[in-house]
């Protein structure tokens, strides 16, 4: 480093610094050289250390995750245990099925159920990939024309404020009932946390655009590779937690309003509803909240890389 | 290399010359002619910055100082050609701000660091060539990280650093793509009084040795005078030059300087300046 050594010197004959053991990390490995660059970097770390007042390097804010995990598995297990209390008492009539006999039954009638559950589940799987695609495409495109974000909100609204329930029998008009007409209501189901999504994604991606961004005149496709999109991955984590479980609930809700006439964990409710088997609705409620619980870990599984790296 | 007019008296306080209308020949350094801004709201402007005038030769080290809140932001983004000033004209090595910004030769040390989580101190300070579509320059961001004394965090994230050590990331980020003009604001304000006058002076050695002009904010009076060839002492919003100092003491000597009576006495007479412009 010519640049430092034509300067170095008086560097360190002007201002001594008394040479006390650093408790920096980074100091010791640059200590012993004696040279002026090396004693500038080593006041410069410990007065990094000062400046960080001794704090650990562990980021604070936010429960301990033993403490997370307590909580989570605390709630959890309340639930069922609430259930059962309510069920014990009898005030809500036969129909309250308690969480005993739901296990019971979903266990007996097992094969029965996930053989309807199955199309359920793949339709919403299904439903995801497509809307996982949305989701990428999108991005991008808001990335480089913001202009469409206040649309997609538009949209977002319109679509949010359609009735599922009634939007499938008008669908089954035009579509054949079965599984492509689940999958295109849980699309249309899973369409408001995205679009949602979108619009957040839009402002977060041009964050410090107008600083950084417009100093090297980067163009905007650039800005968000290296940037934007990692300013959404909050939006991104939140949004598919969103829309995993509520994919879901609209397949249900599509078979529930006659999307398929053969099988599905919404015709298994119906069925049980209508032929009054309230442990069998029961257990039905019970694997869909499973699966709904399941989706969500998923979402939040896949988007645990990218929420560590922004933290 | 002394880029302020060796004729100068020890310190020579100039009357702000407001607006000049004449015309001048192209400066290669920074020249500042009658710019006015103001923030558009929806009730009229904001105004920040009012018919400002002054230079700084190529090379040169430009202090503003000002009260809280004048405007000396807006009057680096407007050098920078983040913004585009309501009145007047601002020259930089020879072109338009916005010539200077579409050829990338300007680095910006936001008041706001605006560090990125996701990368390390390292990437952070090699952002600038992924934003411009250049090659990653290795040599020279570890040199950067030498001289800010930030070699040992490179591989570290920013939410481990200081508050500090984040404005010395910022600082060698502005300077990663070896900038003609630099923009530094309050880039030491976190530091203490060791640390921030050895980059003061690691700053300089850096000006003068890449002959980047540069333009600092600082509430520091001290800061002001160690460092600048040219300090401009702004009032009270909407900022307009209240005194123009030289400070022709050579680079080389400003480390000595800092005990002398001289010195004392310019500081006291910027700040004299300052509380008159207040
Ligand atoms: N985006 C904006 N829109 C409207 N007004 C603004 C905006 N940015 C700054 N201002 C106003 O312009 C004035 C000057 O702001 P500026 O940030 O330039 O001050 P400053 O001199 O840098 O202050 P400080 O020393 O506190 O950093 C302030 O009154 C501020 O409220
Ligand atoms: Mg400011």
């Amino acid at each position: 480093m010519t640049m430092m050594g034509a300067h170095a010197g008086d560097a360190t004959e002007a201002v001594p610094v008394p040479r006390t053991p650093s408790r920096a990390s980074g100091a010791s490995t640059v200590a012993g050289d004696g040279s002026a660059t090396a004693d500038r970097v080593r006041r410069l770390a410990r007065s990094d250390d000062a400046d960080r007042g001794g704090r650990s390097l562990r980021p604070t804010g936010g429960p301990a995750v033993v403490t997370r995990v307590a909580v989570t598995t605390a709630a959890i297990v309340a639930l069922p245990v609430i259930w059962a209390a309510l069920a014990a008492t009898g005030w809500l009539g036969p129909g309250f099925v308690g969480p005993a006999e739901t296990v019971r039954t979903l266990h007996e009638q097992w094969s029965m159920i996930w053989f309807n559950a199955s199309p359920t589940l793949s339709a919403t799987l299904t439903g995801v990939l497509i809307l996982l695609a949305i989701t990428a495409v999108g991005m991008v495109v808001v990335a480089v024309i913001p202009a469409l974000a206040a649309a997609l909100g538009g949209l977002s609204v319109v679509l949010g404020s359609l009735p599922l329930i009634a939007v499938t029998p008008a669908l089954a008009l035009v579509v054949t009932r079965g599984a492509q007409l689940v999958t295109i209501v849980t699309v249309l189901s899973g369409l408001v946390p995205v679009a949602a999504m979108l619009v957040a994604a839009a402002g977060a991606a041009t964050r410090g655009r107008e600083d950084l961004g417009a100093l090297y005149a980067t163009p905007r496709l650039r800005w968000w590779r290296h940037v934007g999109f990692w300013h959404t991955v909050p939006v991104l984590d939140l949004g598919l937690r969103a829309m995993l479980p509520a994919c879901f609930v609209g397949a249900i809700v599509a078979e529930w309003s006659g999307a398929t006439g053969t099988r599905g964990l919404g015709q298994v409710m119906v069925n049980a509803l209508f032929s009054y088997q309230p442990a069998l609705l029961w257990a039905a409620l019970l694997l869909a909240a499973g699966a709904a619980l399941g989706l969500f870990g998923l979402a939040a599984l896949i988007m645990m890389p990218l929420r560590r790296r922004i933290r | 290399m002394n880029p302020a007019p060796a004729s100068l008296s020890a310190m020579e306080a100039i009357p702000a010359a407001a607006g000049d209308p004449s015309p001048a020949p192209p400066s290669d350094g920074l020249r500042i002619r009658g710019v006015s801004y103001g923030y558009p709201q929806r009730r009229g402007a904001v105004p920040a910055v009012d018919d400002v005038s002054f230079e700084v030769p190529r090379g040169g080290m430009g202090v503003l100082v000002g009260p809280s809140g004048c405007g000396k932001s807006t009057l680096l983004r407007l050098v920078a050609g983040l913004l585009e000033p309501d009145a007047g004209d601002i020259e930089v090595g020879g072109v338009n701000p916005a010539r200077l910004r579409a050829e990338r030769r300007a680095g910006f040390a936001f008041q706001d660091p605006g560090l990125l989580s996701w990368r390390t101190v390292r990437r952070n300070i090699e952002l600038p060539f992924d934003l411009a579509g250049l090659p990653r320059d290795r040599a020279w961001t570890d040199h950067l990280l030498e001289i800010t004394g930030l070699a040992d965090w490179a591989d570290r994230r920013p939410r481990e650093l200081s508050g500090g050590m984040r404005q010395r990331v910022a600082l060698a980020r502005a300077l990663a793509t070896r900038p003609d003009v630099l923009l530094l604001d309050e880039p030491f304000g976190a530091l203490d009084e060791i640390t921030r006058s050895d980059l003061n002076l690691e700053l300089l050695r850096i000006l003068t040795d890449t002959a980047t002009t540069c333009l600092l904010v600082t509430h520091s009076v001290d800061e002001a005078v160690l460092l600048a060839d040219v300090v401009v002492v702004l009032g009270r919003r909407p900022c307009a030059v209240h005194a123009v100092h030289e400070v022709p003491t050579p680079r080389a000597g400003r480390r000595e300087v800092r005990d002398t009576a001289d010195f004392a006495d310019r500081c006291r007479a910027v700040r004299a300046a300052l509380e008159a412009g207040r």
